[in-house]
């Protein structure tokens, strides 16, 4: 008795002392820097001198539809995000019941799944720039390669050559660019299959083999039984890969070029170009806070329609 | 039935495999050619090679001009001094932290945890000009104080959480047994929790590893010093080199790979185990 009372009061004191990091963090890093960019994006500073600081209130956001780049920005990073996350989660869906199929080395092929999204950064980006070259990279050499091969049998059949199918120019085009990251992203697949390899895994294999000796063919089964024990993983897979497509920058700000006009001009990129390239920092802190707005409304929709498909009852309790 | 399937998909996962590791494979060989083979077409190549003007030799070469045309190591040795001590700083933190959550009572926890939560959800990008008013305030722009302080002030919430419900799981028993024998909270936290936790910590420290290492947003903006960039901005000027040297980034794009490579083969076994892969399946 006396014992625990002791420990009580002695953790009474203690216990702040081990978050402290994190509430000083708390301060720093958050609670800090939004009060002022609160107040900095009512204001036209340009982040160099203090004498080009004006109030102007609610002006920067009543004036955003003015702004053509964040329409364009708001509408390449919206177009991106609804291509870029179905894909993903396909693939990363695909890659996961593969690596599952695999009994006795799951976590080997999971492991060499997982390595390009641990491997993923301006390297790879890099390395992808060059991959899509539409004169001398390989992918449009072995598209080239692979015309060829079908450019005799078409023709001796009548019909006309390869010459005239298109050559994607890729990273060189509007209409291209945004694709060419969809693709470059299905090489880190791998982040998302982890989390739906986990689902997988932990998923009861008894309502698997309930749903077989009821008759339950393949289709039936993961439509019934699989994909409700991994809701969750979609779920989160979903939430977190719309907050990551609409945060994407590295990759729009390596690749872009003059011919993309404006095609990967990203939000987060338009805040990045205000802010640095145009020295508008008032006007970047507003538009941070919208990106804030619009990830939080799309985050509380999601969660109110999950309520409806996610099935939390398959774990064994949750924490 | 399992074992019928699994004979099915067995090549499909080496297929897999293989088209995961072509544009690395691609980069290895451009990383080995002169610059000319790489930018001719196919067509112009074979006429260079019936005049025999193109050797087929790995140009190993590329290496050393790739780390010499730019101070490559430099890079290198910033990213290494960056990423180890941003690293250690998570690790410390984020442990101490998730035992304060986990382990001890105090007023206020259920709020704080929260709050905890809630800054989890907070997209970093978005804080990035709220963050850069702050330490532009503090006088860090152009120091290393942006990309370090903040992860040994709890590192990231999702870690944090990871060490949390960690803690959670150790049984009451070892808490007992420690404080009898006098143990503060430091001696619970340093000499009972820590060590019996080395599956997070090796999670944690691969993890956070990794995201310093390839972090490109944060440098670029705090860093203008040429001499102090990492390797991730280093290497973009590369890209902006005067004329086309494809052969040269590839090789320095390699090279940047090579540490977070290691890095997450030597903690697989911490990293895997997370998603409940059992020992044997590796």
């Amino acid at each position: 008795m006396s014992l625990s009372a002791r420990t009580c009061r002695l953790q009474q004191t203690g216990g702040f002392w081990f978050v402290s990091p994190w509430l000083a963090g708390l301060l720093l890093l958050y609670a800090g820097p939004m009060l002022a960019a609160a107040l900095l994006s009512m204001t036209t500073w340009d982040g160099l001198s203090w004498s080009s600081l004006e109030w102007v209130g609610f002006k920067h956001f009543q004036s955003l539809s003015d702004d053509p780049f964040f329409v364009k920005a708001m509408a390449n990073s919206a177009i991106y995000t609804a291509m870029n996350v179905p894909v993903q989660l396909a693939a990363a869906l695909g890659l996961a019941l593969l690596v599952r199929q695999s009994r006795r080395a799951t976590g080997l092929w999971a492991f060499l799944y997982y390595l390009p999204h641990v491997l993923s950064g301006v390297a790879t980006i890099l390395i992808w720039w060059w991959l899509f070259n539409p004169q001398v990279g390989p992918i449009n050499r072995m598209i080239g390669v692979l015309y060829g091969w079908l450019d005799g049998p078409l023709v001796s059949l009548g019909f006309s050559g390869t010459a005239d199918w298109p050559r994607p120019p890729w990273l060189y085009s509007p209409i291209w660019a945004k694709p060419s990251l969809v693709i470059m992203n299905l090489w880190q697949a791998g982040g998302g299959m982890l989390i739906f390899l986990a689902a997988l895994l932990r998923g009861e294999e008894s309502v698997h083999e309930a749903a077989m000796l009821d008759g339950a063919g393949r289709a039936r089964r993961f439509w019934h039984v699989t994909l409700p024990q991994i809701s969750p993983a979609i779920f989160f897979n979903v939430v977190t890969g719309v907050v990551f497509s609409m945060q994407a920058f590295g990759q729009a700000y390596l690749l872009r070029n003059r011919q993309q006009q404006d095609g990967l001009l990203f939000y987060v990129l338009h805040i990045y170009r205000s802010a640095f390239e145009f020295h508008r920092l008032g006007y970047a802190a507003a538009l941070a806070w919208v990106l804030l707005a619009v990830l939080i409304l799309f985050t509380a929709i999601t969660v109110l329609i999950a309520r409806r498909w996610v099935h939390y009852d398959f774990d064994e309790g949750t924490a | 039935m399992r074992s019928q399937g699994g004979i099915i998909w067995a090549p499909v996962r080496i297929v897999v495999a293989l088209v995961l590791a072509m544009p690395i494979g691609w980069a290895l060989w451009a990383s080995l050619q002169p610059i000319d083979k790489i930018f001719t077409t196919s067509t112009a190549t074979r006429l260079q090679e019936e005049k025999g003007q193109t050797s087929d030799a790995p140009q190993w070469q590329n290496y050393e001009r790739a780390v010499t045309r730019l101070p490559f190591f430099r890079f290198l040795l910033n990213s290494c001094l960056i990423t180890s001590i941003a690293t250690i700083g998570t690790v410390f933190s984020s442990s101490l932290v998730g035992f304060g959550f986990a382990r001890l009572h105090w007023r206020g926890k259920n709020v704080c945890f929260v709050i905890l939560l809630a800054t989890m959800m907070l997209p970093a990008q978005v804080m990035l000009i709220p963050q850069f008013l702050i330490f532009e305030h503090l006088g860090w722009v152009n120091t290393y104080k942006p990309l370090i302080v903040p992860s040994w002030l709890g590192g990231s919430a999702f870690f944090i959480f990871l060490f949390r419900q960690f803690f959670l799981s150790v049984p009451q028993s070892y808490e007992d047994a420690a404080r009898l024998d006098g143990a503060t909270h430091w001696q619970l936290y340093r000499h009972v929790m820590l060590p019996i936790s080395m599956p997070v910590v090796g999670a944690v420290t691969a993890l956070s590893a990794v995201h310093h290492w390839q972090s490109f947003l944060d440098p670029l903006v705090y860093l203008s010093d040429f001499n102090a960039y990492p390797v991730s901005v280093g290497l973009r000027m590369y890209q902006s080199m005067e004329g086309s040297w494809a052969n040269l980034i590839m090789a320095a794009s390699l090279i940047a790979l090579v540490p977070p490579l290691v890095v997450v083969l030597l903690t697989q076994r911490y990293l895997m185990r997370n998603i409940g892969v059992r020992r044997g399946h590796l």
